[in-house]
């Protein structure tokens, strides 16, 4: 598809409602895994921000793919660790509920 | 811009934004993993938009594909996340309403005042082979992000699998 019209105040517009949106999910869920899936809102918005600034604003360097694939893989490590966390808490305290763990020493 | 990529990019805008609403919002945390994946496939939808397509395919991979497996793995192990009784929200839901209203309506005025700035922005260039490039680039140029990279997904892996192990030897490992 040709974006030729298309402002980058669409794009900047667009991460600006996404993030908000995952900041809501991330103070207001109870459950751990919730938050974390609130995480991946965030970080798909600022990605997409990084592509349309690169795209519109510095297209002939490739600062702005590289920083999205490095954000990709944290994302993936974050996943895979977060959930690891999240299984573990739950063996020790039979809850994933983020206001109720509040033991920091089993 | 013709009416048919009209179209298809305000019902593209339309799905991402629904999806990551009903993500944050529905009380059926299953369902709320599922909604994960029209949000994934309208950010990967924005990437061919901005004719990224190599991004499109790893967001297909890694996020609709490996990430959202997880996800749903992790809900399927825990308890309570399908009783339609159970409060999904803690006390602070209606704080996190306002904070992230008045951050959001921040974030626009702030776009709207930096508007010459950004409306200064050339078109978008035609489409180069940006994948080759990117090929190139990374054992090139960014060849140290590169391998920091993959030392990143190699600790995470070992602590991942460190993290989830049998209960008996964690709780042991735990008292060190």
């Amino acid at each position: 598809m040709n974006s030729g019209a298309l402002p980058l105040h669409f794009f900047i517009l667009l991460s600006a409602v996404l993030l908000a949106i995952g900041m809501y999910g991330l103070i207001s869920r109870r459950n751990a895994i919730a938050v974390l899936m609130s995480i991946e809102i965030v970080m798909n918005a600022a990605n997409l921000n990084f592509v349309a600034f690169w795209r519109y604003l510095h297209p002939h360097s490739l600062e702005g793919v590289v920083f999205v694939l490095v954000t990709i893989t944290v994302a993936a490590a974050e996943v895979a660790v977060g959930m690891a966390v999240v299984l573990s808490i739950y063996r020790m305290l039979h809850t994933v509920n983020v206001d109720e763990v509040a033991q920091m020493r089993g | 811009m013709s009416a048919l990529e009209t179209a298809l990019l305000v019902s593209l805008t339309v799905m991402t934004v629904i999806s990551a609403l009903m993500v944050v919002s529905v009380r059926n945390l299953i369902h709320a993993g599922f909604w994960l994946l029209p949000f994934f496939l309208g950010i990967g939808g924005f990437y061919l938009v901005l004719s990224v397509e190599f991004l499109f395919a790893l967001q297909l991979l890694l996020y609709a594909g490996a990430v959202m497996v997880v996800v749903l793995f992790a809900l399927m192990l825990t308890r309570d996340v399908m009783n339609p009784l159970v409060r999904q929200t803690n006390r602070l839901a209606v704080a996190a309403i306002a904070a992230s209203a008045s951050m959001m309506g921040f974030l626009i005025v702030v776009i709207y005042r930096q508007s010459p700035l950004v409306a200064a922005a050339p078109a978008l260039l035609p489409s180069e082979d940006i994948t080759r490039q990117l090929g190139v680039a990374l054992l090139n140029e960014y060849v140290l992000v590169f391998e920091l990279t993959s030392a990143l997904l190699l600790s995470a892996m070992l602590g991942a699998i460190f993290l989830a192990r049998a209960p008996k030897v964690e709780m042991e490992e735990d008292e060190e």
